[in-house]
């Protein structure tokens, strides 16, 4: 059992540190910080969504970026549209508002993760990681064959989305935007993990065909848990086109799938806060490092083998200190 | 009231060119304990998977309380009160004892979209949860990991499992396999008690288990049933005897 | 109409470059149950070291040699430092494993190489085109992939069939329990798989060097397409290999060619040209969910 005092002491200390960092970031003059960790948290969202997936349903998805992109994609095309004054196919009306854009990019990611999951979710094991991965591929280059939409370049934003209550454009206020998102979801996945639907989920990522017999229907459980995970991806997206003002078929290339697998390894499999850890440490490496050399990937990915083969559990566990060796 | 609860006949199943199962027929009668024997390969576990629907049978029929259940697939049927245990023990090794019932339980109803509450609190699982545990005798271990109970706790835990949702019919694929003396003593006892309540399919090896706790026995060889009866009349049956029994 | 057999010729090209990485892969997958995702590194090296030795010894043969050896002996390499130790292990591992391997090869041949794709140009000996129709010109060189391919398929067709580490081979892609019973040196026979895997992938990217850029990333685009054939074909089984890698070839390439200008002829918007180029790019991914909704194992599954 993870030592549960230890654990919900570093999730305290590290919702306390997320709070204040704007706050401590400004006084010492780097402000950069800010929207580097904007980026960060937008990073965990997608990062813990993909651990409902991995950690909690067993399902390892290769396509988790092509939600990311379809969120992004949403709130881009929308707010095109708006700024060109141009109803989409001459009817739908764009938007610039983030109260519309942002519930639409998730929605829609909803939907694509329906279809998707639906479709494949009719095979399992080698089968399902090559399909989805299959399907963000086709995804990526459907984007890319958007012109319209910049195709392979991508398409700038003119500005972040509005509201009325808050100024997004400024990144401190867009800071504790994607903050109140981000504990927002992790307190959703925390509640599901515990409920009934979570037990069974696990249940079903431990011992399918005990279940099956036990008389649960385990596509349903799968499909609701892919399609819930694929929502908060789209979230994750759309929040990045507004950080990055900026959409591109970059945002669902499979490789961000893999980073963001690598961000929950990194962090902790299962652990639904591990993955902000495994971000903040991946994004961190990937500027700390870039500025030493630019090939540092090639450290990266021999480092990544090492840690997958002799330390699988990640660095929550290490932090919040495990007594047994599984979990 | 049916009296033939589950009733099965000309059951084939090949896999490639080996052909598993061939006119496999068995008659379970409410309220009996029926013992499917025969030596190892003889088909016994390919037929029980095509009873409990794991398996889909080439040719044949299933009925359950006279309803047909041949394609039904295995949630389907363990809904309709069908119930099976694992030769292999078959857990949720990483979830505690408790969870593992909470979860037997919870599967039976089926309307597990509940995002909120939590697992372990829903009222069925609160009134049912406390029994099932004592049923097994593993009410002191339930915040056990089940990877970590002894080998029969797992047994009995398995068989537990099985017993939530009170089957109808409840099928122990080898329920004695690698239990010493004092675990058969106990597990026969447990079906002796069961048998009150429910109908059971005993899929067992232990001849001693078998002709003690069994009203009717079916004999599997080579895949197809080579004989159905009483106890005393299968002991006595002569190609029984020679296939499998040996002269004894 | 001619412009159509050309294009199939084509899709028969791309379909032996498919062939040959997913024969490997698929047996790699049914007999290891390791889900390699860095298999397309090893097309990658096959094209990096085919081109570079091509290049400075400005014979093709030489060239063809030392990418095979390359792939090999990297494969085996791979084989015996990493993927041994995943055998056993969780998919998620595997996958998560063999993502750092790519992540490593990609840079390492950014650090060798550079970031400037590398040319390689058809040996001219067996550039040039030749008319197979009236009308129709077609290159030489493609000819000779197609050639190699069948060649290939014949060689593993007699290895299979005939040889005795052949049949070890097959037996393991269908029951691993199996082979351990028959008292085979597993470990050299994963180590001999994958490498013979590998040496195909190798074997696939110097042929396809003169034809595509050779750049870091490449391996990647047709590991995907090769993820496709597989998934139709059916995990383990070389003949799902044979017909769904022709089968996607064809498609993916008569697709690119042909649905964009018969799109251009339904619609007529603006929307025509973005949608066209899309979903030309989509059709083997729509054929591949249709075939798993019909067969979710494939079209020639094997039985473990």
């Amino acid at each position: 059992m993870i030592d549960n005092k230890r654990k919900k002491t570093v999730v305290l200390i590290g919702t306390i540190c997320l709070i204040l960092l704007p706050v401590v970031a400004t006084i010492l003059g780097h402000e950069y910080f800010i929207s580097l960790f904007s980026r960060i948290l937008i990073y965990s969202l997608a990062a813990v969504s993909l651990d409902l997936l991995l950690g909690f349903g067993g399902l390892v998805s290769l396509g988790h970026a092509a939600f990311v992109g379809v969120g992004g994609y949403v709130v881009g095309i929308l707010f095109y549209h708006a700024y060109e004054a141009e109803p989409i196919f001459g009817i739908i009306p764009g938007s610039e508002n983030a109260l519309i854009a942002i519930p639409c990019a998730v929605l829609i990611s909803a939907l694509f993760a329906l279809i998707i999951g639906a479709l494949s979710l009719r095979t399992k094991g080698m089968h399902f990681i090559m399909i989805t991965l299959a399907f963000a591929q086709m995804i990526f280059y459907f984007s890319v064959g958007l012109e319209k939409y910049g195709g392979d370049d991508g398409l700038s934003l003119y500005s972040r989305n509005q509201m009325a209550i808050l100024d997004l454009s400024d990144d401190l206020q867009f800071y504790y935007f994607c903050l109140f998102f981000l504990f927002t979801f992790v307190f959703f996945i925390y509640r599901l993990v515990h409920s009934r639907f979570g037990l069974v989920i696990r249940g079903v990522s431990l011992n399918e065909r005990r279940l099956q017999t036990l008389g649960v229907n385990s596509y349903n459980y799968k499909l609701v848990c892919f399609v819930i995970a694929g929502s908060g991806a789209g979230l994750a997206g759309a929040l990045l086109a507004n950080q990055a003002e900026y959409i591109s078929p970059g945002m669902m290339h499979w490789t961000l799938s893999g980073e963001l697998m690598v961000m929950v390894l990194l962090g902790g499999l299962g652990t639904i806060f591990g993955p902000i850890i495994g971000s903040i440490i991946f994004i961190l490496m990937e500027d700390i490092l870039g500025m030493y050399t630019e090939h540092w990937m090639v450290y990266m990915g021999p480092f990544l083998v090492f840690v997958v083969i002799f330390a699988p559990k990640g660095l929550f566990g290490l932090l919040a200190g495990k007594k047994d060796s599984d979990d | 009231m049916i009296e033939n609860l589950l009733q099965v006949k000309g059951l084939c199943k090949s896999f490639g060119a080996v052909q598993a199962n061939k006119n496999f027929n068995i008659d379970i009668m409410r309220g009996s304990v029926h013992a499917l024997i025969g030596p190892n390969g003889a088909g016994k576990t390919t037929a029980l998977n095509q009873l409990s629907g794991e398996l889909i049978p080439d040719t044949g029929l299933i009925t359950f309380e006279g309803q047909n259940i041949t394609r039904l697939k295995s949630y389907r049927r363990s809904r309709l009160g069908i119930a099976r245990s694992f030769q292999i023990t078959s857990i949720f090794e990483k979830m505690t004892v408790e969870e593992n019932m909470a979860l037997s339980i919870i599967s039976k109803s089926g309307h597990n979209f509940r995002f909120w509450q939590n697992g372990l609190l829903t009222s069925q699982v609160r009134t049912e949860l406390g029994d099932a545990l004592e049923s097994v005798g593993l009410f002191e271990r339930k915040d056990v990991k089940a990877r970590h109970l002894s080998h029969g706790e797992k047994k009995q835990l398995e068989v537990g499992m099985a017993l939530s949702g009170k089957p109808k019919l409840l099928m122990l694929d080898e329920p004695m396999a690698g239990m010493g003396p004092g675990g058969t003593v106990e597990m026969s006892k447990l079906i002796l008690r069961l048998k009150e309540t429910m109908t059971i399919l005993l899929v067992e090896h232990d001849m001693e288990v078998v002709f003690a706790l069994a009203d009717t026995i079916t004999v599997l060889v080579s895949g197809e049933t080579l004989a159905r009866g009483k106890p005393e009349a299968i002991r006595a049956n002569e190609f029984v005897r020679a296939a499998y029994l040996g002269d004894d | 109409m001619l412009l159509f057999v050309e294009q199939l010729l084509n899709g028969f090209q791309l379909g032996i470059t498919l062939f040959l990485m997913s024969a490997g892969l698929t047996l790699i997958f049914g007999i290891m149950q390791v889900i390699n995702l860095a298999h397309g590194s090893f097309y990658m090296i096959g094209a990096y070291v085919g081109a570079t030795v091509t290049t400075v010894t400005g014979s093709f043969l030489l060239g063809i040699a030392a990418a095979l050896i390359a792939a090999a002996i990297t494969g085996m390499l791979v084989e015996y430092l990493v993927l041994r130790h995943l055998y056993n292990r969780d998919h998620l591992s595997q996958v998560l494993a063999t993502f750092g391997l790519i992540l490593f090869f990609n840079e390492l041949t950014r650090i060798i190489w550079g970031r400037q794709p590398l040319y390689m140009d058809v040996p001219v000996w067996i550039s040039g085109s030749i008319e197979l129709l009236p009308g129709l010109i077609y290159p030489i060189y493609r000819l000779a992939i197609i050639a190699v391919g069948v060649m290939v398929a014949g060689l593993l067709w007699l290895l299979f069939a005939k040889t005795k580490i052949g049949m070890q081979i097959r037996a393991g892609a269908s029951d691993r329990q199996m082979i351990n019973a028959l008292g085979v040196n597993i470990n050299l026979l994963y180590t001999l798989v994958f490498g013979l895997g590998t040496l195909l992938a190798g074997l696939a990217g110097v042929m396809a060097g003169p034809i595509l850029s050779v750049e870091s990333g490449m391996g990647e685009s047709i590991l995907i397409l090769t993820f496709v054939v597989i998934v139709i074909g059916g995990i383990g089984s070389v003949r799902g290999a044979v017909v769904g890698a022709l089968i996607v070839g064809i498609v993916d390439t008569l697709g690119r060619a042909f649905l964009p200008d018969l799109f251009r002829i339904f619609l007529t918007s603006g929307y025509a040209d973005s949608a066209a180029a899309s979903l030309a790019s989509m059709a083997t991914y729509i054929l591949m969910a249709a075939v798993l909704v019909w067969r979710p194992r494939g079209l020639f599954p094997s039985h473990s």
